[in-house]
This record gives C-alpha cells, sequence and structure tokens, in this order.
C-alpha cells in the first residue's frame, strides 16, 4: 500500500519537476486548435483556447504542489511550537494559547482562508500559502500538544531533567523525534487538505489566477465545457484525486507500520 | 556529605504530611538504604533531594543540604547546575526512563555534552570509559543501539553508566532492581557495590527489599508513615531490631527454613 503510494507520488512529482523545465507547449500559448480531443499531438486534447492541456496540468500541478508543500511546512513549524509549548508547559500557557486556538478552530478552514486571502490580496500564490497555513497552525498544534502533554512525563524525559537538560533541549532533542509516530500522518493528511483547499479558492476564483495555471483554476474552467469537453474536466479531475491518493496512501501506510 | 535536617513535606490536598520530619545524613563513600512500604514517604524523600518536588503543590521545610549546596529551597537554574554534576538518579524501570529514539551511547554522553566543554571524540572516550566501567559487553556497540535493542540488565547497566559518567558525588538509587529478574538483580547489587569500593561515589538505596537492602547498605533507616522510626548500621538493625515494624519487616524476608517465627 506504501508503495504503490510512494510510487504514484514520486511520477507527480516529476511531471511537476519536468514541468517547470520543459512542457510539450508553452502552457500560454493560444491556437485555432480549440477543445480537440485527445491525438497524437495533444495526448489530453486541447482547451477552449487551444492550450495544450497536457502542458497545464504539468504547469498546474508544480503550481499546486508548491502551494500545498508551503503551506503544510509552516503551518506544520508553527503548529509544532505552539504544541510543544502548550503541551509540555501546562498551565495558563496551555490554556491562553488553546482556548485562541479554539477560536480558530470555530471558523469553518474554507471561510476563514476567503477571509485571509481577501486582506491579503487575492491573486498570487502566495497570499494563498499565507492564508491556508495560517488556517492549518491549529489543527497541528492541537494534535502536537496532545503527544506532548502524554511524552512529558515519561520517566525519560525526568531523567533528562536531573541530568540537567534545559526545556528548549527537551522539547526538541528528546520529545520532538518520539512526536514522529504523529506527526508524519499528520503532515500527510495536511498535505492533502491543502492541495484540496488550493484547488477551491482557485475554482472560486481567488486563489492563483491567469495567466498562472492550477488545477483549481482548470477545474473550474473546465466544468463549464463538462459536455464539449469531457476529456479536460477528467484529465484535471483525475490529477488532483491520483495526487491526493498516492500522498493518502503513504500516510495510510506509515501509520500502519508505526 | 548529604545532609537532610527535618525535613517536612504536605501535600496540598491531604491532611497527612507525607514526610513528617525526618533528618538523615549520608557520609562520603557510604551507602545507606532507606527501606518502607508503599506511601511511607521514602520516594517523596528522595523526591525532596533530587529537587522533583512539585514545589506548588506541595509545602515543605527543613533543609536539604549537598556539599553545603541547598537543594531544598535551590531555584530552576542553580538545581539545574546541580543535576547531573552532584546527583546521578537511577530509576527503577530501565525500559522506561532511556529516550527509545536516542542511542545508548549519546544518551549517556548527554550530560557531558551539557554540563562540560569536552569535544565530541573525549565525550565519546569518556562514555565508553564508564560504560567498561559497569562491565556492559561490546561497549563500541552498545554505544551504537537503540534502547529496544539490549535487554533489561544491559539496559539498566546503561542507565548506571549514564549517572556516573560525570562522577557525581552522591548516587540516588530508586528501587534500582525492582523491574529486573532475580540472576540480573544479583549482578547489578554486586556491580553497584564494586563502584562503591573502586570510585567512592556514596549512594542512597531506595528500596521495599530488606534482602537487597541488607547486601548493599553499610547503614539503614527504616521508614514509617513519614517517620523514620530505626536507624543504624546494617548488622545491627538487622540482627537486633528495637521497633516492632522493623522486626515485621525483617520476618518478612522469606529464607530456606520458611518463616522465622512460625
Amino acid at each position: 500500500m506504501k508503495k504503490a503510494g510512494i510510487i504514484i507520488t514520486v511520477v507527480m512529482f516529476i511531471l511537476a519537476i519536468a514541468g517547470s523545465i520543459w512542457t510539450p507547449y508553452s502552457h500560454t500559448a493560444v491556437s485555432y486548435d480549440r477543445l480537440q480531443g485527445p491525438s497524437s499531438e495533444h495526448i489530453l486534447g486541447t482547451d477552449n483556447f487551444g492550450r495544450d492541456i497536457l502542458s497545464r496540468i504539468m504547469k498546474g500541478l508544480g503550481t499546486t504542489m508548491t502551494v500545498a508543500l508551503l503551506t503544510v511546512a509552516i503551518g506544520a513549524l508553527l503548529g509544532t511550537l505552539v504544541g510543544a509549548v502548550t503541551g509540555y508547559y501546562g498551565g495558563w500557557v496551555d490554556r491562553v494559547l488553546m482556548r485562541f486556538n479554539d477560536a480558530v478552530t470555530a471558523f469553518p478552514t474554507f471561510l476563514l482562508a476567503l477571509l485571509i486571502v481577501s486582506l491579503v490580496g487575492p491573486g498570487s500564490k502566495y497570499s494563498v500559502v499565507i492564508a491556508l497555513s495560517l488556517v492549518f497552525i491549529p489543527g497541528f498544534a492541537r494534535v502536537m500538544r496532545t503527544e506532548y502533554a502524554s511524552l512529558s512525563c515519561r520517566n525519560f524525559v525526568i531523567s533528562a531533567r536531573l541530568m540537567g537538560a534545559g526545556d528548549v533541549r527537551i522539547m526538541f532533542r528528546y520529545l520532538l523525534p518520539n512526536t514522529m509516530r504523529v506527526l508524519l500522518p499528520a503532515l500527510t493528511i495536511g498535505f492533502n487538505n491543502a492541495v484540496l483547499a488550493e484547488a477551491g479558492l482557485s475554482f472560486l476564483g481567488i486563489g492563483v489566477s491567469p495567466p498562472e495555471a492550477s488545477l483549481g483554476y482548470m477545474l473550474s474552467e473546465s466544468q463549464s465545457l463538462i459536455v464539449s469537453a469531457p476529456w479536460y474536466v477528467l484529465s484535471v479531475g483525475l490529477t488532483i484525486v491520483l495526487l491526493v491518493f498516492g500522498v493518502g496512501l503513504i500516510g495510510e501506510g506509515s501509520k500502519a507500520d508505526a | 556529605m548529604l545532609e537532610i535536617k527535618d525535613l517536612h513535606v504536605r501535600f496540598n490536598e491531604s491532611t497527612r504530611e507525607a514526610v513528617g520530619g525526618i533528618s538523615l545524613h549520608i557520609n562520603d563513600g557510604e551507602i545507606v538504604g532507606l527501606v518502607g512500604e508503599s506511601g511511607s514517604g521514602k520516594t517523596v524523600t528522595a523526591m525532596s533531594i533530587a529537587g522533583l518536588l512539585p514545589r506548588r503543590k506541595c509545602t515543605y521545610s527543613g533543609d536539604i543540604l549537598l556539599n553545603g549546596h541547598d537543594l531544598l529551597h535551590a531555584d530552576r537554574s542553580e538545581l539545574r547546575k546541580l543535576h547531573g554534576k552532584e546527583i546521578g538518579v537511577v530509576f527503577q524501570d530501565p525500559s522506561d526512563s532511556a529516550d527509545p529514539l536516542m542511542k545508548i551511547g549519546k544518551q549517556i554522553g548527554e550530560v557531558l555534552e551539557i554540563h562540560t566543554a569536552l569535544s565530541a571524540a573525549e565525550r565519546k572516550e569518556k562514555v565508553l570509559k564508564s560504560m567498561r566501567e559497569v562491565d556492559l559487553q561490546n561497549p563500541e556497540r552498545v554505544y551504537n543501539s537503540y534502547p529496544h535493542e539490549l535487554s533489561g540488565g544491559m539496559l539498566q547497566r546503561a542507565m548506571i553508566a549514564a549517572a556516573i559518567v560525570i562522577e557525581p558525588s552522591l548516587l540516588l538509587l530508586d528501587e534500582p532492581t525492582t523491574a529486573l529478574d532475580v540472576t540480573t538483580q544479583a549482578q547489578i547489587l554486586s556491580l553497584l557495590s564494586d563502584l562503591n569500593k573502586k570510585l567512592g561515589i556514596s549512594m542512597l538505596l531506595i528500596s521495599h527489599n530488606m534482602g537487597v537492602v541488607r547486601k548493599l547498605c553499610t547503614r539503614i533507616a527504616v521508614m514509617r508513615r513519614g517517620l523514620i522510626v530505626e536507624e543504624g548500621p546494617s548488622e545491627d538493625v538487622f540482627n537486633n531490631p528495637q521497633h516492632p515494624y522493623t522486626q515485621h519487616l525483617i520476618q518478612a524476608i522469606p529464607t530456606r527454613e520458611g518463616r522465622k517465627n512460625e
């Protein structure tokens, strides 16, 4: 299961990286061959502007994956910091930060992301990254807090303290490696949520804007052509599904290993 | 060397004192046993020495002096300097007191990294030396092992190595053999006795096992309900127990002939 996930994900990564260097056609080149079905010239056909869909998917995959990776990295980093401090110290630090966390969680994820994007200014992939990573912090913080709190009373932590280890050393040298069994699955789930959220935001038109390609934006474009060019919506949709599916399999697999 | 004077500890939610005014001293190079049943206050006494009392949740008074340093009233940063350097602690269950994801050698070396300015190579040298001191076979291999790859006895030896690597003046042993099987217990006890003779480390052994205490200790203090009811040289306490509670404890040691007074 894990192996299949790794294969799918690696293929996706190769496609995305290749797309940043080379695509069969320019992803912005408009031509008169509009809405053509798959052929030897255009493997996945062309869209309503005559652009090669495969080229656009390769570019879009890159955009979407960059957004998702950055989002998860920032969200996990800050979430881990919050979780470590609250879980390890407890007391009033814990109460204040976690109530704030609860307040943020109370907003529907998507609405909150919409709000932040419109505050930061829509249109760029970096505003999407900022919005989504802020929205993702509470989830990571909560998972990590539980783990830190339960590990903190183990004897090896007391031993470390008795050796004279300081709090920062205990939190990151002793406890952090021991949280990996929950952090790694959380990262894969977070990545998938970020992919879907980016697609959702772009679908609504406040994510990445043209001429940059992103899977979500392409999905919203293709939706109106679902009857006249079904290959368009299918190829974009399947790419999103495969990306999420592959990473999901890795996450499930590593949970089963642990 | 270690001097406990009139130590009182009471937890806030309880009406009875967990430790009700005990005094005890340990001389240089001595092994003192602190025995008593569960709830007698021996672990709370040890926690006070190690600086592990949850200070906000209890009231305490008295003095605990280790080579002139006040352990009971020291703040956290002072304690951190004393920990490891002056006191080494060995816990009951070695599999829980080792970080499962850190290699043994690194764990033993941690205390050196925190308290000394030694280079990585010097630290490794010291760690290996201390591993040989506790009779760990193949120290080089054990150095790069994870805790789950070692047996309980080996792991407890490694934990003892971690406690002595920086040459503390006091070793606090909290039931160090309870989680081990009988053969390993005997080996660990003779190891501790060797270390005491070779390195001159003083030890405070906390145990409910009279047999273990008798084997190792030069002096014994018997605790009951937060008080020391009897204290004296090991042989005196065993051969001529004064307090009825001590007599009961000694009668509870199984012998080859069955119980003594039956």
